[in-house]
């Protein structure tokens, strides 16, 4: 079973927040399918029961019900009966990253590069505050996470628990709450680079130079390294989007190219 | 015949009981949960399940939440790794005047990202109460807060945390006044010297002001018995011994003072005295002036003001 990190815990919050009005079935289908795809709810996880998820999703219990029915149709999760039982998560990590793909796929280059500038605004203030702040037990905390023992399965999952605790040590709500929302959007994206070895290491390579920073009080490298390394992983993303929007059989990922120039 | 220290002792004795009240009673507060859920576990053989454990929770908790004078915004329990018979782990935790429960740690692999928050793990190693924060608090309240917790005892083991959440922000109002009779610049500061709330207006909470203000080891804190060194506990207080021992002290301010039994698990602990003393501010707020420290007794907390 996959041991949960940080900002897995609060992703699932968004995944499980209150709902507004209108097609809500569809809406708690689709939530948690995101949740899936962003590797917040990995393979094997048994999801909150009918009665939790209404009262958690603010909708009535035969909706919950209704949008079980709809995932599971789609193979994306099982129901077990007995004493062990429950709806469990039935993707595998293979599938999972597939969906992210579909999903970085649709994006232009535009969006992409977008949604990076808000993320890195908002971590390297973050850093920035958090080098303020930090006492040197702080600084220990942050290594300990990449040093610690991380079965999630989910790629870069030990850097977004690093930059979420990192956010965290801002001091500000505000803040840590927007980067929990944006991180939410460009985490899945990173998962998909974070499969290359090499690529994970010089991301927690960047980190390490973090709590160096922090141990230091030195805001300004603080925010520095997380702007490089940020930088660096966009480009590692732009990459990746031309592979996978090059791919002239795919009519939808052409149609990108076009739009995006 | 008083000397300055007593002198001082006792101008500040009754604001800064201002200002640990709050903290102590709702550590009460939630200690008073203990004996309920001490006999829930009693027998380790027979655990209780999950539900039990909500079930007797939900009333406790909604009568502290409820209460329209005091700002807490959540509370509960949080069971021990293997502590409960049906579940890795189980979270009691209660927040808002509606007692929304929250329900993804139900979520069994969710256990890992709440066990090692120190709100659990410091009252679960030292046996003692705590208080946690400021600090964001993203997998519950979602706000900058302060979280106390006591070690829950049954059957020979550990069996979690009982807790209480409160918002930084609605503690400004709270003991400002008090902070304010203390000193114009006075600031309460938690175990590692951060800033909770300050009578100097241009002091964020949050700051890391005054490391080294509490002292865990040879504080005003509270201390079990064998969890010092010797080095360090020339003015160790003996269990039974703390009131002669006290007697030949020079006890700095606002100090507890006697040893007592400890909520729990029966055990003798002592608190230990310091002589008055200063520390050196972090930071630029302060430049060229040193910081007094008033103890706050058996709470891992400080007040603090610069000397002119």
């Amino acid at each position: 079973m996959p041991k949960d990190s940080p900002p897995r815990q609060r992703l699932l919050a968004a995944v499980f927040a209150p709902l507004g009005e209108g097609g809500k079935a569809q809406r708690v289908e689709d939530r948690i399918v995101e949740g899936i795809a962003a590797g917040v709810l990995a393979d094997g996880d048994r999801l909150p029961s009918e009665a939790e998820l209404a009262s958690s999703m603010g909708v009535a219990t035969v909706t919950a019900r209704e949008a079980l029915v709809g995932l599971r149709s789609r193979g994306l999760v099982a129901t077990r009966r007995g004493r062990e039982g429950g709806t469990f998560v039935t993707v595998p990590t293979g599938r999972r990253a597939e969906l992210v793909r579909g999903r970085l796929g649709r994006m232009s280059r535009v969006e992409l590069r977008d949604l990076a500038i808000h993320y890195r605004a908002i971590a390297a203030t973050a850093a920035e505050l958090a080098a303020d702040f930090a006492d040197p037990d702080d600084a220990e905390a942050l290594r300990r996470i990449l040093h610690g023992s991380h079965p999630s399965g989910v790629g870069g999952a030990v850097v977004g628990e690093f930059l979420l605790e990192l956010a965290a040590l801002s001091q500000s709500a505000r803040l840590t709450r927007e980067f929990v929302r944006l991180y939410k959007d460009f985490g899945p994206l990173m998962s998909l680079l974070h499969e290359d070895d090499e690529f994970d290491a010089t991301m927690v390579a960047y980190c390490e130079r973090i709590a160096d920073a922090l141990a230091a009080a030195d805001a300004a490298a603080a925010r520095e390294t997380v702007t490089e390394q940020i930088h660096t992983g966009l480009a590692a993303l732009i990459d990746e989007h031309a592979r996978l929007t090059d791919r002239p059989a795919d009519p939808t990922s052409a149609t990108d190219q076009r739009r995006t120039g | 015949m008083s000397s300055p220290a007593e002198l001082a002792a006792e101008r500040h004795a009754e604001p800064l009981a201002d200002v640990t009240g709050f903290f102590e009673e709702i550590l009460a507060e939630v200690s008073d949960w203990v004996p309920a859920l001490a006999e829930l576990f009693a027998d380790p053989a027979r655990p209780p399940g999950g539900k039990q454990v909500t079930t007797t929770m939900q009333p406790l908790v909604a009568a502290l939440v409820k209460r329209g004078d005091w700002p807490v915004v959540g509370a509960g329990f949080v069971a021990a790794d293997q502590a409960v018979a049906d579940a890795a782990w189980h979270m009691a935790w209660w927040q808002g005047e509606t007692m929304e429960r929250l329900v993804l740690p139900a979520l069994a692999s969710a256990s890992d990202a709440y066990m090692r928050r120190e709100w659990f793990i410091r009252p679960m190693a030292t046996g003692l109460p705590h208080v946690t924060g400021p600090y964001v608090d993203f997998l519950c309240t979602d706000e900058y807060t302060m979280t106390m917790t006591v070690p829950v005892a049954a059957g020979g083991r550990k069996v979690g945390v009982a807790g209480a959440d409160v918002f930084v922000e609605s503690l400004e109002r709270l003991l400002l006044p008090a902070l304010k009779k203390l000193h114009p610049a006075a600031s309460l500061v938690n175990h590692v010297g951060r800033v909770v709330v300050s009578a100097d207006a241009q002091l964020a909470a949050g700051t890391l002001l005054a490391p080294g203000a509490v002292q865990a080891e040879a504080g005003g804190t509270l201390v079990a018995p064998g969890a010092v060194q010797a080095e360090t506990a020339g003015t160790l207080v003996a269990p039974g011994a703390a009131q002669g021992e006290a007697d030949r002290q020079d006890w700095s301010v606002g100090q507890a003072l006697a040893a007592e039994e400890s909520s729990s698990g029966g055990e003798a602990i002592a608190y230990l005295p310091t002589a008055p003393r200063t520390v050196q501010p972090r930071g630029e707020r302060y430049p060229g002036l040193k910081l007094t420290v008033l103890d706050c007794g058996r709470l891992p907390l400080a007040v603090v003001y610069p000397e002119a």
